[in-house]
């Protein structure tokens, strides 16, 4: 058995109603559970908000055979043909339907795409598909026309709902770890990373791990330090170290997020305006772009040529 | 001059080169710098040419145009960069994530992602890592150790 040595893998939701969704999308899965088929599905939205659980647990629940793909590692038209032939061409041994989740699908070459649409068709009798993407817009629309889309972007009315159950999660882990903790802290850290309890649960027991116990030093570590470098290499207009900066981290859309909150202090007033464009701009264009890195480096140069710095 | 059966000269025939030489993808970005124009688009590759400009300050944002804009034809994607930028040598050395030891390792073990594994190794502990390590390198069909 794997040992589980991270929390988000250890207490991820094995079951529908464990998931931490909003009630409308609960009750999608809930729905499919209950009449146990699973459908080709095309899930879509933000990193850390549950689509690649959900799909494990809808698979789990009903019994059926299931691999997981990553998009990311495995996106030409080869792995494609390859490891989805070889699954879904045999006959499960339970005799229910096979499931194939192709994860981060958006990654996935628009030609290993349109191999998909056809092997989807080919294997329609004995295999079922879910696609989990961050942009849906990078799916190709024959995928789109034959799958189910379901937008797990969550509307703002429905994050503090999802906040407090996220929360009592936590709070049962460190309970269950014997790991002393600090309500305040956890719960403002639940507030400021919402939708991605992946990124919640990661920062919380890398604290544990190194303070023992959590407690509003939390903040201070939590990795805001890397985010305020990368705007050090901007003000300093040295881009070769904002690209190797982007290089070593493959996470644009979450810097994109945190950036504005560690900028804005080193650009002079009179520049906000102009930043708050660029930035709107670029994180805008992020949802259409093929390569997150190339886009996160452009938005380096403008900002470098457009803004006063102090 | 050889002469056959039927006293036809025989002519030699030229040797042919049946494999049809493809360009390297990166043959296209020297080709832009250069202003030579191809005949051929079949080895353009859209992901690489947009990645080596995006390594220059004074390419990035036209790399990031073709980005937007990915479902344009090679030859489109060429021709803007072709008319674009002026005549140059546009060789960058690349920026490359530094893989550290356990990456690997820990993608295959909690079969996720780069992305995801890069933050799965800020939290793990440094024996949880090199368990995970151990128990990769004796995996079957792996590398033993």
């Amino acid at each position: 058995m794997q040992e589980q040595f991270l929390w988000v893998e250890k207490y991820r939701p094995a079951t529908i109603d464990d998931c931490i969704l909003p009630d409308n999308l609960k009750n999608t899965f809930k729905t499919m559970r209950d009449k146990g088929e699973v459908l080709n599905m095309l899930l879509s939205g933000p990193a850390g908000t549950g689509k690649t659980t959900v799909a494990k647990a809808l698979c789990e629940e009903l019994g059926c055979d299931y691999i997981v793909i990553n998009g990311s590692d495995n996106n030409g038209v080869d792995m494609v043909r390859d490891k989805v032939s070889s699954f879904a061409g045999t006959m499960s041994t339970n005799g229910k339907t096979k499931v194939i989740i192709m994860d981060e699908a958006d990654y996935i070459t628009p030609n290993a795409q349109a191999a998909l649409r056809n092997l989807i068709e080919t294997f329609s009798a004995n295999c079922r598909f879910i696609f989990t993407c961050n942009f849906k817009h990078k799916i190709i629309e024959p995928l789109h026309s034959r799958c189910s889309v379901v937008d797990f972007s969550f509307d703002k009315s429905e994050l503090p709902k999802l906040q407090v159950q996220i929360a009592k999660r936590v709070f049962g882990m460190l309970t269950t770890e014997s790991i002393e903790f600090s309500k305040e802290a956890v719960l403002e850290i639940v507030k400021r990373f919402t939708p991605d309890n992946r990124r919640i649960i990661n920062e919380i027991q890398r604290y544990a791990n190194i303070n023992g116990k959590i407690d509003s030093g939390l903040f201070a570590v939590v990795d805001t330090a890397k985010v305020q470098n990368f705007v050090n290499f901007m003000k300093s207009g040295d881009f070769k170290s904002c690209r190797q900066f982007i290089a070593d981290n493959p996470d644009p859309d979450v810097i994109f997020t945190e950036l504005y909150d560690n900028i804005v202090d080193y650009v002079d007033p009179g520049s906000i305006p102009n930043l708050i464009l660029i930035l709107g701009e670029y994180q805008h264009r992020a949802a259409f772009v093929a390569n997150q890195e190339i886009n996160l480096a452009a938005f380096c140069v403008e900002a470098m040529k457009g803004l006063k710095w102090k | 001059m050889e002469i056959d059966l039927f006293g036809n000269i025989i002519m030699e025939e030229p040797e042919y080169d049946v494999k049809p030489t493809k360009k390297n993808p990166f043959d296209y970005t020297k080709d832009i710098g250069d202003k030579t124009y191809p005949d051929d688009f079949s080895g353009y590759n859209e992901w690489l040419t947009n990645s080596s400009f995006s390594q220059r300050k004074d390419t990035v944002l036209y790399a990031n145009e073709m980005n937007k804009y990915y479902e344009l034809t090679p030859k489109a994607q060429f021709d803007f960069y072709y008319h674009a930028l002026p005549k140059k040598k546009y060789f960058a050395k690349w920026a490359k994530a530094v893989k550290s030891d356990y990456t690997d390792a820990i993608m295959w073990y909690f079969e996720v992602s780069y992305k995801v594994a890069k933050q799965y190794e800020r939290v793990l502990k440094k024996e949880q890592m090199q368990s995970i390590t151990d128990k990769y390198n004796k995996r079957k069909g792996g590398k033993n150790v």
